[in-house]
């Protein structure tokens, strides 16, 4: 074969401390469409940021070879220069500027519109440009105004003036539907045919399959096998995905369930739930898997009250209930312990000991704060769940895992007895994951229930008793833990 | 009430509480102080307490039989929660080898509820505290030679009696833990016992509290990689969860919240 067009060598990235991908070795050669795949949190993504210069060079170990020459990206503009061009995950249009302006900014000088062009006629130009490419945008709208498909599909057409030579997507296509996948068929042929290399990450890749000259699988961090499509079925390769998963690893203790605590029936809201039914017993640990845009991060949502429902019934130990806001869902002994850690689950600017009472329910008193009780229950737990960080400190000297275990303290602290999960063990550092699911078992001995929603795969398998699969807001199927799961992937 | 009543009910109350003092004693068995005060003197007699200012302690008892089979009460905690992980993973029926040490006594304390499970093991204190514990349980004693300090039994007799034997699940005590030399117990007998019995076991399971991690004993039972299953508790060394997860070992660290 001839020269690789980009090749990696022996890449490593540490972010804050934690392993992130460990010695990457990829070839792409010129004119190909080579696919990522691997579980969430593999390091697919942490690899297109490096190729993208969103972590400059300084920050990974390793080198890159683009063109018979070292690559050094300090920024994504040098990225851009050499006509490396890349599709994030998340839209990165201008909100609050019209469609074509955004479709003209920031392009190399070959097709760059004069400066001063009025916005008129950029408008007058952009709507020209997506008649030609058969799609009815109006580009004077602003951005924020568009449905994110709409987004996508602008970020992707503009990747005609972008003029690439290598094209790296990320997930491209997770929320396209079957229409909106022809504009990136149609896309990926015209790209092809000019000799673009592609380098693409998705779950949903069944629908370009035949395109797919080789593909990498990713696994912990590193980067198992690359193979020539050739030969395959798309199934083999979800077979091949599943095949490595090791359920045994996970500790986890079987205990008899016990009566219904909760129970969700065909509930909906006007966007990604469709019709969702299920019941947890006491005692048991339920996983639910969704890829991206499946519905599987509005659900913990909505069962802690914080997107409205819009059909269904909700009943907490067979009692119909009204969860409208989080107080409802605290008030019945439900926990969230949410994904976004940093966002939505801890204070930054308060201390470790106010964030830990910050629930209503954990301080008796409620006029005095800052007790000698507090304090001592404070300690109590936190020499149990390993925390060696003074009260008085803030949340952003914790690690990843150090803060996960924080916010389930406070939650520990509570009478709560369902707890929902949202993507428990995301970005932390294994040990931290091991006591995480120790945690999960410490909480079932003790009569609780939990709720996991994690998009990866192998530990809900491992830890859950049932695991149910969302795809695209409806239930696709359940296993118990001791099926084998050779049918798992008719379900993503 | 009778004297020699009232004698067992103020040995009773003594040996609850350690100490006791004349006019409660006296107005919980309904008679005189002077009757009381009487009564602690003949116990003194006895040597069972010692009178004191107006009330009495107990004389602790200093048999060597008796110390033997209670465990210190400083540091248990570890192994009760050890045990506690441990009995989940015994199911009703199930036949299993409890091999010497303290962690198997706290795992037989939990065992009330099981149902027709037999348990075979080497060591006398563990079927001790089965039968005071969990007296459902039906034990099977190897027969060997006793070792006088620990109680446990060890010899040829045991591998003999073992053959007859295919246990669900084996737990054994080990004695320390380091990444290069693995697994490692206290004495020879005891390496040699466990690698018989890890053969016929369906499921083994190591139970480790957290400071026998980097520390090495004496006699090698296995490399690191032999047990499938880890149960220990909180405070073990993060370098080791990573490793056992990494090479798809279970590793149970209950924190008991």
């Amino acid at each position: 074969m001839n020269k690789p067009l980009l090749s990696c060598k022996n890449i490593s990235l540490k972010l804050s401390g934690v392993p992130v991908i460990e010695n990457i070795n990829l070839c792409l050669y010129p004119g190909e469409f080579h696919l990522l795949m691997g579980e969430n949190g593999a390091g697919k993504t942490s690899i297109v940021n490096i190729l993208s210069g969103i972590y400059p060079c300084s920050a990974y170990k390793g080198s890159l070879t683009y063109k018979g020459q070292p690559l050094q990206l300090h920024t994504p503009k040098d990225a851009l220069k050499r006509h490396i061009v890349t599709i994030h995950q998340e839209i990165c249009l201008f909100e609050d500027m019209t469609i074509a302006e955004n479709l003209f900014a920031n392009l190399p000088a070959k097709t760059a519109l004069k400066s001063f062009t009025s916005l008129d006629k950029k408008i007058r130009l952009a709507n020209a440009f997506f008649e030609e490419h058969l799609c009815a945008i109006d580009s004077s709208r602003l951005i924020l105004q568009c449905s994110p498909a709409t987004k996508r599909k602008i970020e992707l057409l503009k990747l005609y003036l972008m003029e690439p030579e290598l094209l790296i997507l990320d997930e491209p296509v997770a929320i396209f539907n079957d229409y909106d996948m022809e504009y990136f068929l149609r896309l990926i042929t015209d790209f092809q045919k000019k000799g673009t290399t592609i380098l693409c990450i998705s779950h949903n890749y069944h629908a370009f399959f035949n395109r797919i000259d080789r593909f990498s699988i990713f696994y912990e961090k590193e980067l198992r096998t690359t193979m020539n499509r050739k030969g395959f079925q798309s199934e083999d390769i979800e077979n091949i995905l599943l095949s490595d998963f090791c359920q045994s690893r996970y500790p986890k203790i079987n205990i008899e369930k016990g009566k219904e605590v909760l129970c969700a029936e065909n509930i909906s809201n006007n966007g990604s739930i469709k019709d969702i039914s299920f019941s947890l017993h006491k005692g048991e640990i339920l996983g639910f898997f969704g890829r991206a845009g499946s519905g599987k991060n509005t659900l913990p949502k909505a069962l802690f009250g914080m997107e409205p429902l819009q059909k269904g019934k909700i009943y907490i130990d067979r009692l119909p209930a009204r969860i409208l806001s989080p107080q409802d869902a605290i008030g019945l002994g439900l926990a969230y312990i949410t994904d976004e850690r940093n966002d939505c689950g801890l204070f930054e600017n308060l201390d470790l000991l106010e964030n830990v009472y910050s629930i209503k329910g954990n301080n008796f008193q409620h006029f005095w704060t800052r007790t000698s009780f507090e304090y001592k229950r404070y300690y109590k737990y936190a020499r149990k769940l390993n925390i060696d960080f003074s009260p008085k400190s803030i949340p952003d000297h914790l690690s990843g895992g150090e803060q996960q275990k924080l916010i389930l303290m406070r939650w520990l602290m509570s009478p709560a007895r369902i707890f929902i999960f949202n993507e428990p063990t995301q970005s932390i550092d294994i040990p931290s994951k091991i006591d995480i699911y120790n945690m999960f078992n410490d909480l079932v001995l003790k009569g609780a229930s939990i709720l996991i929603f994690s998009s990866n795969l192998e530990e809900l398998l491992g830890v859950c008793d049932r695991v149910i699969f969302i795809k695209e807001g409806i239930i696709s199927g359940e296993v118990s833990r001791d099926e084998s799961p050779e049918y798992i992937h008719t379900f993503i | 009430m009778l004297p020699i009543k009232r004698l067992e009910e103020i040995k009773r109350i003594l040996t609850a509480n350690k100490q006791a003092d004349v006019p409660s004693l006296a107005q919980t068995l309904n008679v005189t102080e002077a009757t009381i005060r009487r009564d602690l003197e003949k116990l003194e007699n006895e040597q069972f307490l010692t009178r004191t200012h107006g009330g009495a302690v107990l004389n602790e008892p200093k048999h060597m039989e008796i110390s033997l089979f209670q465990l210190s009460e400083e540091n248990i905690e570890p192994f009760e929660n050890i045990g506690k992980t441990a009995s989940q993973f015994i199911q009703n029926n199930d036949v299993i080898f409890l091999g010497p040490g303290i962690c198997s006594r706290f795992i037989v304390r939990n065992l009330k509820d099981k149902i027709n499970v037999t348990i075979v093991t080497t060591d006398l204190m563990v079927a001790h505290d089965c039968a005071l514990y969990s007296p459902n349980i039906s034990v099977i004693i190897t027969g060997g030679n006793l070792n006088p300090t620990t109680l446990d039994l060890s010899g040829q007799m045991i591998s003999n009696s073992l053959e007859a034997f295919y246990f669900n699940t084996s737990f054994f005590d080990i004695d320390g833990i380091t990444m290069n030399r693995g697994y490692s117990v206290s004495s020879l007998n005891k390496a040699f016992l466990i690698r018989n019995v890890f053969q016929i076991s369906k499921k083994s399971f190591a139970l480790c509290p957290y400071n026998r991690f980097n520390v090495e004993s004496s006699a090698i039972v296995g490399d690191i990689n032999m047990f499938q299953s880890v149960i220990t508790n909180e405070h073990v060394d993060p370098s080791f969860k990573e490793y056992y997860f990494q090479h798809r070992i279970q590793i149970f660290a209950t924190f008991n919240l």
